[in-house]
């Protein structure tokens, strides 16, 4: 069975009981003479929590009892309440940036091991089982031999050449070799020597014109291990009446 | 300049003499400059405050004898000031110095009725009341209630008192529930006159 509840009467709940009694303290004990009040300094002090309550209840209980010390009281620990919440704000501020400086500079500096060479990081990697040798596929550099504007030379005679021989670099090249401008098309034996006489490669490649150049296929050679100077590749086909001679530095 | 302390133990309500406790005289004498000050600034005149700091006091001593309130008065200078200010309510009522604000439909409303007061005169009842109530309650009890009322978390309360946060806790809330009792019952009171 439900209580019987008066429509007419107030019910109160805590928030406007607790504001009733705040009301109560601040208007029923006028004291406008303030006699016997505290020292106003011992009264700011309790309510900053500077000196112990328990040892001044006296002073509490006259603040219970005169509404203009109740006022004082409750405005010094609204202003001790307010500065503990700027403060906390505030801490959590500093604690905020030092996370964020914390975190940038590991971000920055902390991945990369500080005073470290690179022979020092090398160190510190195990090394890899090495592969078998077959398995090892050096990467092809793509160079390009252009002999456009070479002159045919007539004859066996042996006529030095006003072109700067064209340089190639020591690796493993894939050689595109252009011939001089109205050389046949056909098969070719290219051979490269060096100033010595010794054969460095010997192969045959088919020399299409395309656009009216006449450009060989492209012949693969690693130059990797060879010693720098000069060397001649020389070309032979059944369609010239000579075997031609280029000079060709390797650097 | 102050007026003459009363002597308590002279006269007493309705003529009758009540014991008065000796914890309730030296109340009286203590809070005494403040009741003259309060009646001379209400009244303009404190010729009155003795009488009135008496009649209470004699008041007081009676429902104590009739065991309306504990022999032993946790704040007995509060009660005294709220009693007082009670008194002084119905002697300027008595003496017609209140001058009524409202509106003509209240007045109507309220014609008649004898104990009928205003929203405003309502409002300055209750807050007595609940100063009161909060007098009458223990000493820690009543300091509790004043601390949370200024802001003091709940773990520096249990701290002054030595006590477990939830003990001071479930104190606060039953002496809520104290004074909301007593809030209604008062304002039941208070319809059934009108």
């Amino acid at each position: 069975m439900k209580p019987f509840r008066s429509a007419n009467v107030h019910h109160y709940d805590e928030s406007e009981l607790l504001d009733l009694t705040r009301k109560a303290f601040l208007e029923v004990f006028p004291n406008c003479e303030r006699i016997d009040c505290p020292d106003p300094a011992l009264r700011e002090n309790l309510a900053r929590g500077n000196q112990n309550l328990t040892e001044h209840w006296d002073v509490f209980d006259h603040i219970c009892l005169c509404s203009p010390c109740f006022a004082e009281y409750l405005a010094a620990r609204k202003r001790v309440l307010r500065r503990g919440r700027v403060w906390l704000v505030c801490g959590l501020a500093v604690f905020a940036a030092i996370c964020v400086t914390g975190y940038t500079t590991w971000r920055i500096f902390g991945n990369a091991a500080p005073n470290l060479s690179t022979a020092d990081l090398r160190k510190g990697i195990p090394p890899l089982p090495s592969p078998p040798a077959e398995a090892v596929v050096k990467s092809v550099t793509l160079a390009r031999l252009d002999f456009r504007h070479w002159s045919v030379t007539r004859g066996d005679l042996e006529v030095p050449s006003p072109f700067t021989p064209p340089t190639l670099k020591r690796a493993n090249l894939s050689l595109r070799i252009e011939l001089p401008l109205f050389s046949p098309a056909g098969q070719y034996r290219v051979r490269l020597r060096a100033a010595t006489g010794e054969p460095l490669m010997d192969r045959i490649a088919v020399a299409h014109i395309i656009d009216g150049r006449t450009i060989l296929d492209s012949v693969q050679i690693d130059l990797s291990s060879t010693d720098r100077g000069m060397y001649t590749l020389s070309l032979e086909s059944t369609g010239l009446p000579t075997l031609r001679k280029f000079p060709i530095h390797l650097e | 300049m102050l007026e003459p302390r009363p002597d308590f133990w002279i006269d007493g309500r309705h003529g009758e003499l009540h014991p008065i406790d000796g914890a309730l005289l030296r109340a009286a004498e203590e809070v005494w400059p403040r009741v003259f000050q309060i009646v001379r600034d209400t009244l303009h005149d404190g010729s009155s405050a003795a009488e009135l700091l008496e009649q209470v006091v004699h008041e007081i001593a009676e429902s104590q004898e009739e065991e309306k309130l504990p022999k032993d008065l946790g704040a007995p200078r509060a009660l005294l000031l709220t009693r007082l200010q009670q008194r002084l309510i119905n002697h300027i009522h008595r003496e017609r110095r209140i001058t009524y604000v409202g509106s003509i439909r209240d007045l109507e409303g309220s014609s008649g009725a004898r104990g009928t007061t205003n929203r405003d005169e309502r409002e300055v009842h209750q807050t007595i009341l609940i100063a009161q109530v909060v007098a009458l309650l223990d000493d820690d009890v009543r300091r509790l209630m004043v601390l949370r009322l200024m802001g003091y978390r709940w773990a520096e309360i249990g701290r002054l008192f030595r006590e477990r946060t939830g003990t001071v806790r479930e104190q606060f809330r039953v002496a809520l529930k104290r004074l909301g009792k007593r809030l209604l019952t008062s304002n039941r009171a208070e319809r059934k006159n009108q």
